[in-house]
């Protein structure tokens, strides 16, 4: 039976179903929606992982999604306890031994190889997520760039909209790891090699999220965190070093000229994505295992398993850089989108010892480098849980005046792919900043309060929780 | 995995590729004329527009083929890097 660390995505699958966490699919399904449609349901019920076994149209390929929907799924890929997670892996990132990969002969991501002409990306099943997004997206790929200039390995994940047998197009964004590396070639005027990885081990999809800091392999954060280098294979048409276990790997060239149309893409946001102009990815080779599994991951409206992977990751980022500059934060909850929508939780009895530090978590929380998306922050006390919504409406309702306690700022960067970004993404975006402070607040406001809150004792609650079965429930 | 004799679905995708690659050589003419509009795109050429997504989806909706249905947006298209 395998175990943390899981150093394949099939290792992965064996163990999901040992936990009874996947099921397998025979019944045939369809790329156009049913897949996706699926994935959805799996987000939206926290169902087990599922392997598709027969693919419409795609004979011989399995399509497997989802093993990254749930938090305990998340907590098992890293190897940490659900419970506390975010703190818990906010801490384990700040106390990081990183190792670097080791570069083995050969793996099964190399069992065949596909070059020039003998490369036809119509025969992946590459799933639709939205009916509009067409030609569909590889959604669940870990694209890999090295640095011209200092030789340093960027992998994060990224889409890359269909648009040839042979061509790909990439969502490079300028401020992202990926768009500085791939602007070093623009100014050289020369062609970037990428590596696309599907299928990697779920340790490997999950550092693609994680924001590293610059000059920073994710591939070591992938050796701090499994305890033991990843294992690697050389890119057959670069120096890129991709994990030898993956099942799929798609090699090719930007030119640093050449765009393309790109979208629309059913987005994180919910809505489609505007059309750009993006990159091309030429591809120079496939390199794949012979009985391969694709790794579909569902973006779209949320809830999905890329928003709560990706969630995840963003408050663990968030977390880390926040507490450094602002020790009283005591957790912070992605909401929803990426982090558009977060909730921060801030040590009770110091914000009543510190008059403004409520705002001074507000703008660090905007300042730190993680937070570019960020647009609307709830500050709550630490007797709240941030990642309750429940909990945090009520604070909403019972702790917070509009006339005193929002605090609007507008014009701070943001994201072009809001799409209710004041210039309508035609630049790299902005965003009004607002802050909802729904601490309690200092006299003459806290008369309420101090009557206390209306519920039955921790004792008794702790009682019941240990009762519960017995009482019938 | 990779097959010689390609599925009608694979058949399928290689033509709204083909589709697609029309729509990004022929953009700006296709964005004078159909601005704002809902487009199929089917055989390389604008088979339908409309103001709506569903009325797009009607006109083609007895075609096998799987059409390129998007709308056309106006103005510049960003070019972020």
């Amino acid at each position: 039976m395998p175990e943390f660390p899981f150093r394949s995505l099939r290792e992965w699958i064996t163990f999901l179903k040992a936990q009874g966490q996947v099921v397998e699919n025979d019944v045939e399904v369809d790329l156009h929606g049913e897949v996706a449609a699926i994935s959805r349901k799996i987000a939206l019920t926290g169902a087990p992982a599922v392997l598709h076994n027969k693919i419409k149209g795609y004979p011989g390929w399995r399509i497997f999604s989802d093993g990254l929907t749930t938090r305990q799924r998340v907590a098992w890929t890293l190897g940490l306890p659900e419970d506390g997670i975010i703190n818990a892996l906010a801490q384990k990132l700040s106390q990081l031994e990183r190792i670097k990969p080791v570069v083995v002969d050969g793996g099964p991501c190399k069992e065949l190889k596909f070059f020039s002409d003998h490369i036809d990306l119509t025969q992946i099943p590459v799933p639709f997520t939205g009916e509009y997004d067409n030609p569909p997206f590889i959604a669940s790929g870990n694209s890999n760039i090295r640095s011209p200039e200092t030789g340093w390995q960027n992998t994060g994940i990224r889409r890359f909209q269909l648009q040839g047998i042979n061509r790909l197009s990439n969502l490079v964004l300028p401020f992202q790891h990926e768009g500085i590396i791939f602007s070093e070639y623009i100014k050289k005027g020369e062609v970037a090699p990428v590596a696309i990885v599907l299928g990697g081990d779920p340790l490997y999809t999950l550092i693609g999220m994680i924001p590293a800091p610059d000059q920073v392999d994710e591939m070591d954060t992938w050796g701090a965190f499994a305890g033991e280098p990843l294992q690697v294979v050389q890119c057959e048409t670069s120096d890129i070093m991709v994990p030898a276990t993956a099942e799929l790997v798609i090699e090719g060239e930007m030119d640093p000229t050449e765009r393309i149309l790109e979208g629309p893409f059913s987005e994180f946001t919910g809505f489609y994505s505007g059309l750009r102009y993006m990159p091309v990815v030429q591809v120079k080779c496939v390199t794949m295992r012979k009985d391969c599994i694709y790794q579909s991951m569902y973006m779209g409206v949320p809830v999905s398993e890329a928003h709560n992977a990706g969630h995840m990751m963003a408050e663990v980022a968030m977390l880390q850089e926040l507490k450094q500059l602002v020790p009283e934060v005591r957790d912070y909850a992605v909401l929803s989108s990426w982090g558009m929508t977060s909730a921060i939780s801030v040590d009770k009895e110091a914000r009543a010892k510190k008059p403004g530090l409520v705002r001074k978590v507000a703008l660090v929380a905007k300042a730190i480098k993680s937070s570019t998306w960020v647009k609307n922050i709830i500050i709550v006390d630490d007797d709240v849980d941030p990642h309750n919504v429940q909990e945090i409406l009520w604070c909403m309702s019972v702790k917070f005046q509009g006339q005193k306690d929002i605090l609007v700022i507008p014009d701070f960067p943001g994201t072009m792919l809001d799409p209710s970004e004041p210039y309508l993404g035609k630049g790299p975006g902005i965003t009004s900043y607002t802050v909802f402070d729904c601490t309690e607040k200092p006299p003459p406001y806290n008369e309420a309060y101090k009557r206390g809150v209306a519920q039955p004792t921790d004792a008794f609650r702790k009682m019941v929780d240990e009762k519960w079965a017995h009482y019938g429930f | 995995m990779f097959i010689k004799k390609l599925t009608m679905e694979q058949k399928n995708r290689r033509a709204l590729l083909e589709n697609r690659s029309w729509l990004h050589d022929n953009f700006r003419e296709i964005q004078e004329k159909y601005e704002e509009k809902w487009v199929a795109i089917l055989d390389r050429k604008v088979v339908a527009h409309e103001l709506t997504a569903q009325k797009v989806k009607d006109a083609v909706k007895e075609r096998d083929e799987e059409a390129v249905i998007m709308r056309i947006p106006g103005g510049e298209i960003p070019r972020p890097i």
